[in-house]
């Protein structure tokens, strides 16, 4: 970021708000990390900050696991800040924390208090894929109620307990940044150890402590007034965290003043920021506003930058033309280029006449042949363990259609949300709504034979499991759940207790564990499982009669989902008179089929699918065979 | 360079450095006050055999601080003055059994070379460790053969030469006076006391710069007239309270957007009963035709008599230029840089924080317009009629003479 690390900007705007003592827990890349404190400013003994970095164990596979983690070993024994990795801030946080601790002062079940900072909809730093309606207390900015908005599809509507219009005026809020900093009680990583299933700490801790009468928690919100915060979540936030930090929204965290690298910069009118070290400009280059040229860098003659930042030891040669891209160290463009709204790593070589679309991600130390043309959206990296020279070892990973899937991906389009938009329309993330018009539209995982044309074929073909490792988290947590329980023959009740604890957690539609086994060969489990969740209470017979009621659930006869579909029927059969759910459950159970399909839905499913005998009853030998066909 | 060992005085250098690169502390007086603090401490702590060995590390310390925030000048200036401070105590004990000015003698190798010295310097180079002294091409404290203490306009014209010549002289001349003190290892450490008294008495110069400033108040301001003045600067209102109790006047604050601290200053000066108008900005030029003075504050004074003040100052300037108004700016000598060509870099109007000109929520106006907050505008020394700082009443054309009076050659590069 703006030619120093990412970690470093987040530990100077902690250093800058008074913090002393960080922990860095890392799971992946740890020794690098690791590596890259220990020779930091920040391990030097006159550093104010004193940087530890911990290795979370490979066991970790969420938010929540991590937080459970650190309540094991016992390193909290106070108040403490919670921030992303990725943060950049100039927020008095110390401000933010003496208001924390008067609350909790007054009442001791406040625990956490997050810092949010207006930004109207549309705003470039505004995450668009995680963003949240806040429901508010007017007099005292108690949370009291969160919605999380995924940017698809889109939402026209928002809900919250009718309990809360009980007098209070309420502040029902949209325009509001996350900034990933909230200061958290001690009690914040015990209530995540008590409740094992909460992953993400908005989507299920936030929720669950308001929602949960038991826990009787408070949770409060602060206004960042004066301040910048704001998180680097993907390439579209990377490039506008690098707008505001040039822009200076950040001050004093500018590169002229308080640059976490330690370079020096010279800030010229328009905002260009020029290292004071060694950069050479050819007399008739030019450099446009908003553009960060790192220390040794060489622009030749008639090369144009503008918008950009340009990293170490760059070099652009004579009439290439760089706009709104971020070069990293070392970069190399030959004459005649043009790059575009990209992101290029450390040492990519991108030769004569090259042209780079928008919204390109270039992996470190790609050389980019000259006159090629690399399309929108494209990431290209260098495969690890390949022979450094060879040409073929290079791979495209067109990122378009991948963008569309599921509501984290669609931020790597880093720039043109216009663009984005399309992408936008077309992908769903089928968590969130149980309108069947949205889940309809989800293209990414069911495993209906009418898939809409809108998906690119060429994806489906790529990859057997390719759309199922494309859908959100719950897929593919909720898939390996049941794969586990096929593989180690657990007892259905106990794949369905885990599916709806998971369901729970991400608060998925039940459909989805429909489609999920209707994809992924488990269909066998699917009476079973209805039945369980209905018994637990997760979904009622509403939502079952309103998907059975559905045409497209209904599914081409003989396929798999038709079978379901006749599971589902004779459930609904059962319960129709109010019979006893136990009988229901059996005969559901019993009538359940087998899920062998010789015309599956998708190609992807029917590349791994063999002919297999039909018709158990038997849960667990039915799982065996699953299992050997894995 | 010679670089800090100490580890103590490294800490409390890189603490307050990374206070200053943070802006942790902000604020002219404020900073020369740590400042100070600082030097007050490495003075006390330092291990030196010499006084330039202390005099290396101070500069370095300061070296170290204005290389972290180059737009805090006061921070350099502090340095700087106390380092003069400290040659000047150095030659006056030095220099006190005998009458003229000495130099306290470098090592073996300097001594030779300036050949005819050696005979003299022998014995005194033997009571010293020649491993522990910095090499100096140069003998670092230049002193004026006639001064003991005081560097003035008089003695510079007395002496009829720059300065830089009449410090070779002064060493050369130094070595052929017969030495007297015969210990300077122990000079050296014995003087600690007597610059830790100087660094408080510039500690209480800086404590006390507003009333110093604003004591000759009453001769500025006269009764019936109409002052202006522009955002909040301290030795300003003091100096208009000051003037407030002899003389009754008007005073016309502009608010100095975006940062509004004219406000403050409207409502403390109201507050003493001064008759006071707060108005935009942008009437600052309607106003002027009736004004009798602009009085504006400081942020630094260069050494051209040009001066960095809070952003409006020049429009102030400007209007007053036209109207043939007497433009004053009051500030403590503290503020006086040695630099004079500064103006020159773009950066140094310290641009701050857009986002009080344009709120950050306001999204897509924010991506399509760049705002710049300059802090500070620069004001030329041709629509300055007077400073007005705690050395008395200086037009701009003379601040080169405070400069020389105030800091001493050596140090104008830290």
């Amino acid at each position: 970021m703006c030619n120093a690390p990412l970690l470093d900007w987040t530990f100077e705007s902690l250093a800058v708000a008074g913090v002393q003592e960080v922990f860095v827990m890392c799971q992946s890349h740890f020794e690098s990390i690791e590596e890259a404190i220990r020779n930091s400013k920040w391990s030097q003994t006159v550093s104010p900050l004193k940087v530890h970095a911990m290795k979370l164990p490979p066991t970790t596979r969420s938010f929540g696991d991590a937080i459970r983690f650190v309540d094991s070993q016992s390193i909290i024994t106070n108040d403490f800040v919670l921030v992303s990795g990725d943060m950049v801030c100039n927020v008095k946080i110390d401000e933010v924390v003496k208001a924390h601790k008067a609350r909790r002062k007054a009442d001791h079940e406040v625990i956490m208090t997050i810092l949010v900072k207006e930004a109207a909809v549309g705003h470039r730093t505004r995450p668009k894929g995680e963003t949240a309606v806040f429901t508010m207390d007017a007099a005292n900015n108690q949370l009291l109620h969160y919605e999380g908005v995924p940017a698809v599809p889109k939402v026209n509507k928002t809900a919250f307990p009718k309990a809360l219009l009980k007098g209070t005026e309420l502040d029902v809020r949209y325009d509001l940044i996350d900034c990933g900093i909230d200061i958290c009680s001690v009690d914040v990583p015990i209530i995540f150890s008590d409740n094992f299933h909460e992953n993400d700490l908005r989507r299920d801790f936030v929720t669950e402590v308001l929602t949960s009468e038991i826990l009787g928690k408070k949770i409060f919100c602060h206004y960042a007034e004066d301040g910048y915060a704001a998180r680097v979540r993907d390439p579209r936030t990377y490039a506008a965290v690098s707008r505001d930090i040039i822009g200076r929204w950040c001050f004093p965290l500018v590169p002229d003043d308080n640059h976490p690298g330690g370079h020096q910069y010279e800030h010229l009118p328009g905002n260009r920021y020029l290292a004071k070290d060694k950069v050479t400009l050819s007399r008739n280059c030019k450099i446009g506003n908003n553009t960060l040229i790192g220390p040794g860098s060489r622009l030749n003659d008639t090369a144009r930058v503008e918008g950009s930042v340009l990293g170490e030891n760059c070099t652009i040669n004579g009439g290439a033309m760089i706009r709104n891209s971020y070069l990293w160290n070392g970069v190399s463009i030959g004459a005649g280029c043009i790059i575009k709204e990209s992101i290029l790593g450390a040492n990519v070589v991108v030769e004569t006449g090259a042209v780079i679309e928008r919204g390109c991600l270039i992996g470190e130390d790609v050389v980019i042949r000259t006159h090629s043309r690399i399309p929108e959206f494209s990431r290209i990296a260098k495969k690890k363990d390949a022979a450094p020279d060879e040409e073929a070892s290079y791979y495209v990973e067109d990122a378009a259609p991948a963008d569309s899937d599921s509501d984290s991906d669609e931020d790597q389009d880093p720039l043109e949300s216009a663009a984005n938009l399309r992408y936008l329309r077309l992908g769903g993330t089928g968590k969130d709504s149980s309108e069947s018009e949205t889940e309809y539209n989800d293209s990414g995982s069911e495993g209906e034979a009418d898939v809409h044309d809108v998906y690119d074929p060429a994806e489906l073909g790529r990859d057997p499991w390719s759309s199922l490792r494309r859908q959100d988290e719950f897929g593919r947590e909720a898939y390996q759940t049941l794969k586990r329980g096929v593989d180690e023959h657990l007892n259905v009740s106990d794949v369905a207790l885990e599916l709806s604890t998971l369901r729970m957690a991400s608060n998925a539609d039940p459909e989805r564990i429909k489609k999920l086994c209707a994809t992924s060969n488990y269909s066998s489990a699917f009476g079973a499982l209805l039945s369980a969740l209905f018994l637990a209470e997760i979904i009622d017979e509403d939502v079952i009669e309103a998907w059975h009621l559905r045409p497209d659930s209904r599914g081409e006869e003989g396929s798999n989902l038709n079978k379901l579909w006749r599971v589902g029927q004779a459930m609904l059969a059962a319960l129709a008179p109010d019979s006893d759910e136990e009988s229901s459950e059996e005969e559901s159970e019993e009538e359940e089929s087998d899920d062998e399909d010789p015309a599956p839905a998708k190609p992807n499913a029917a590349s791994k699918k063999e002919a297999e005998e039909s018709d158990d009853e038997d849960e667990d030998e039915e799982e065996d065979e699953e299992s050997e066909e894995e | 360079m010679p670089e800090i060992k100490d580890k103590g005085i490294l800490r409390q250098v890189e603490t307050l450095t990374s206070k200053l690169r943070r802006r942790q502390l902000a604020g002219a007086q404020e900073s020369a006050i740590e400042t100070t603090l600082l030097i007050k401490y490495i003075v006390a702590h330092a291990k030196f055999a010499t006084i330039h060995e202390l005099i290396a590390i101070i500069k370095a310390a300061g070296r170290r601080l204005v290389e972290a925030q180059p737009k805090e000048h006061t921070v350099g200036n502090v340095v700087r003055r106390i380092l003069r401070l400290i040659r000047e105590e150095w030659a006056a004990s030095v220099n006190k059994p005998v009458d003229e000015g000495d130099q306290p003698m470098t090592t073996e190798d300097s001594q030779t070379e300036t050949g005819e010295m050696s005979t003299q310097s022998s014995p005194r180079s033997s009571t010293l460790s020649v491993g522990e002294q910095t090499p100096l091409m140069t003998p670092a404290t230049p002193r004026p053969v006639v001064s003991d203490s005081q560097y003035s306009l008089s003695n510079f014209v007395l002496h009829g030469r720059p300065h830089r010549e009449a410090t070779d002289f002064a060493s050369v001349y130094a070595a052929t006076i017969q030495e007297s003190s015969t210990t300077p290892k122990k000079s050296a450490q014995s003087i600690r006391p007597a610059l830790i008294s100087a660094i408080e008495e510039v500690m209480d110069e800086l404590e006390t710069v507003f009333e110093t400033v604003s004591s000759s108040a009453k001769d500025h301001i006269h009764s019936d007239e109409i002052v202006l003045t522009l955002g909040m600067s301290r030795t300003v209102e003091a100096f208009l309270k000051k003037a407030a109790l002899d003389r009754k006047f008007t005073a016309l604050v502009a608010e100095a957007a975006p940062s509004f601290s004219g406000h403050q200053l409207a409502q403390s000066l109201a507050s003493s009963g001064i008759n006071t108008i707060l108005i935009p900005d942008s009437a600052v030029y309607a106003v002027m035709s009736r004004v009798n003075k602009v009085i504006l504050g400081a942020h630094a004074i260069l050494a051209n008599g040009g001066v960095y003040a809070v952003a409006g100052s020049i429009l102030a300037a400007h209007a007053a230029q036209t109207h043939r108004t007497p433009v004053v700016f009051c500030a403590g000598q503290f503020k006086l840089s040695p630099l004079w060509n500064v103006y020159h870099t773009y950066g140094s109007l310290d641009f701050a924080n857009p986002a009080h000109i344009l709120g950050f929520q306001e999204g897509k106006l924010m991506d399509q317009v760049d705002v710049l907050n300059p802090a500070y505008d620069y004001v030329p020394p041709e629509l300055i009629n007077v400073f007005i700082t705690n050395d008395g009443d200086i037009p701009p054309a003379s601040m080169n003479r405070l400069v020389k009076e105030t800091y001493d050659n050596e140090d104008y590069q830290l």
